[in-house]
């Protein structure tokens, strides 16, 4: 209990927002993707990855290997498959239906006009399709059709879909008491999962569902059933009673939850846990897990540093850390995502101390101190100067016997080089390459040589040639 | 003679516990060719490095010595001297002082050299910088020594 009480205490604000950030996706997928066979999929492959999970815990190397490349190939396959599914949920429906989404309810309509018609319409066989929005627009899904502007009535339901009527093959769109529209065409469902007695009109009915927010009352003239498409779902409605309860529903009328309704939100309330659960645990088995330990060799990134010095040497270019966490978070960790900085805004120049603590590494989330070697860091700091230098020849090598190097002048005979301040103070001459003696031609002649800047922190001044010449005059011994 | 021969036994004594060593002698000097330093109370009109000094005469001046020359000569000429005075020859390998030589200037005109004996590790380049006692800087001459 205490250790559990531990584990809680340890949280911070950032693993709360993280637990609840990926729980909140998790439920919006469910709400988004419920009912429809993508997410009966996604089921599956997540009892996949979790049998993955427990064989790779048992040992079974092979199982744990080959459900691995299912649930792998089948993320994959999932989203060529489910094309249609996944664009229709993720660009049909709004932002707000995507983020937020239990449909707020627009203007009522007579609900109980169209409860009676549908049932009529039933009972006669004659097929119908009845809109009802919801509060997003269907300009861009409900196409063609008859103006009609008619206020709403049995009758007037009736006549629409009577057989003889040209428009009696659309659909019928209700605002409010009135019908602006009739024999509107909508887009078809693209899903393969549908029974195959559902023929275009119930076909027609899912496609404008799943694309808004919309409800669509369809009449199977068939059959002579009822049903109402919402979402991705078709249910059957059995009486008018339930019609009336759940286009009430629809528009926000039902003074009490009746026993669907609260069945629904008995489904998402529960979905909601299932996701906080899941996530929590899921989080909680990738920070919390067995406690690992890697060493990382990390490079020392000074910054802030005064543009007017630079660094002359430091006593260590790279620390090691000695870095905890669960296994999965320390295999995924690669080197290069821990940084050491060293702040030199307040360092002088010559040498200055700085103790590496916490607060000047940087990690991934999830991923542990234990220790940093070494703990302390000089870094000699120098002002920038310039100085003018003389060259040097370094010769090397042998010349013959009897003859000897007389004189030698470079050109130029000095260069200007930039460096720090302490460094230049100890240099007064800038060496060329070596150059030998046993190439020189009898009497004389003219070579060049390159200049040896040491140490490294020094530079040439721009201007000054990396290059001189050496003419140069040889006599015979005395 | 005996002076000569008590010289070279030293200095052979002080070159077997360090090298390179410096030795140094003067003379009453010649005139000679050279572009005169100016200076407040001498004027170097020669300066030179070479591979021996026989009776006050350089020999072999060069930029390039090989090791196996086993010593090498710092020569130099003061002419317009006012009075007696010091003067140094610092020698200098690779930047660091590897040898300070004093050595003494007579009226009017003097010659005088230092020495130093070389050893394998002298291979580099080298400066002698000629100064006063108050370090004004007569010249400086820059060489090698080599295979």
């Amino acid at each position: 209990m205490e250790k559990l009480l531990h584990v809680f205490n340890d949280l911070g604000w950032q693993d709360v927002v993280d637990i609840g950030l990926n729980s909140y996706i998790l439920f919006r997928f469910y709400v988004l993707f419920r009912g429809t066979y993508v997410f009966r999929v996604l089921i599956g492959l997540t009892m996949l990855w979790f049998f993955q999970q427990i064989a790779a815990y048992l040992g079974l190397i092979v199982t744990s290997w080959v459900v691995q490349g299912i649930v792998a190939v089948a993320a994959l396959i999932i989203v060529v498959v489910f094309r249609n599914e996944i664009r229709t949920v993720l660009q049909a429906k709004n932002l707000k239906t995507i983020l937020w989404g239990f449909t707020a309810k627009t203007q009522a309509a007579p609900v109980d006009i169209i409860a009676d018609s549908a049932f009529e319409l039933a009972r006669r066989w004659h097929g119908a399709l009845i809109v009802i929005p919801g509060e997003e627009s269907l300009e861009e899904l409900v196409r063609g059709g008859i103006a009609w502007n008619g206020d709403i009535s049995r009758e007037m339901i009736l006549s629409i879909f009577y057989p003889d009527n040209p428009v009696h093959d659309g659909a019928a769109v209700i605002e409010g008491d009135r019908i602006p529209r009739v024999g509107a065409i909508l887009p078809l469902s693209r899903r393969d999962d549908l029974p195959s007695h559902l023929g275009t009109r119930h076909r027609a009915a899912l496609g404008l569902t799943e694309a808004s927010d919309a409800v669509v009352v369809v009449v199977s003239e068939q059959r002579g059933e009822v049903s109402l498409a919402r979402g991705s779902r078709l249910r059957p409605i059995g009486s008018r009673r339930k019609l009336v309860q759940k286009l009430e529903e629809h528009f926000g009328l039902a003074e009490f939850q009746a026993p669907e309704q609260r069945k629904q939100n008995v489904e998402i309330v529960t979905a909601a846990l299932v996701s906080l659960l899941f996530i929590t645990g899921f989080w909680f088995s990738i920070s919390r897990g067995l406690e690992t330990l890697v060493t990382f060799e990390v490079p020392i990134e000074y910054m802030n540093r005064d543009p007017n010095m630079e660094i002359v040497h430091a006593s260590v270019n790279s620390v090691r850390l000695n870095l905890s966490g669960s296994g999965t978070l320390i295999k995924s960790t690669r080197p290069d995502q821990a940084r050491v900085r060293l702040d030199l805004t307040n360092a002088a120049a010559g040498p200055n101390s700085f103790s590496i603590t916490g607060s000047n590494i940087s990690l991934p989330p999830g991923i542990l101190l234990k220790e940093v070697a070494p703990q302390n860091v000089v870094v000699n700091l120098d002002v920038t100067v310039r100085k003018e230098l003389p060259v040097q020849v370094d010769w090397a090598g042998k010349l013959p016997e009897n003859a000897l190097l007389a004189e030698a002048a470079v050109e130029p005979a000095r260069v200007e080089v930039v460096g720090g301040k302490r460094v230049l103070e100890t240099i007064f001459t800038i060496y060329t390459e070596k150059v030998p003696l046993d190439k020189l031609r009898e009497g004389g002649g003219i070579i060049e040589a390159g200049l040896v800047i040491q140490p490294a922190s020094l530079k040439l001044a721009s201007g000054s040639s990396e290059r001189v010449t050496i003419k140069y005059i040889t006599r015979r011994r005395e | 003679m005996l002076r000569k021969t008590i010289l070279m036994i030293v200095w052979i004594f002080i070159a077997a516990i360090a090298c390179p060593l410096p030795t140094h002698a003067q003379s009453p000097s010649r005139p000679a060719a050279g572009s005169p330093a100016p200076t407040s109370k001498a004027t170097l009109i020669q300066a030179i490095v070479c591979e021996d000094v026989k009776d006050g005469i350089p020999y072999n001046a060069s930029v390039a010595f090989s090791i196996s020359a086993g010593k090498i000569y710092c020569f130099t000429f003061f002419d317009s001297i006012v009075e007696d005075m010091p003067i140094y020859h610092h020698w200098i390998f690779r930047d660091r002082p590897s040898a300070r030589i004093r050595l003494g200037l007579k009226p009017p005109r003097w010659t005088t050299f230092s020495s130093i004996q070389l050893r394998e590790a002298d291979k580099g380049p080298w400066r002698v910088e000629i100064t006063d006692a108050s370090g004004r800087v007569f010249k400086i001459l820059r060489f090698s020594v080599t295979d």
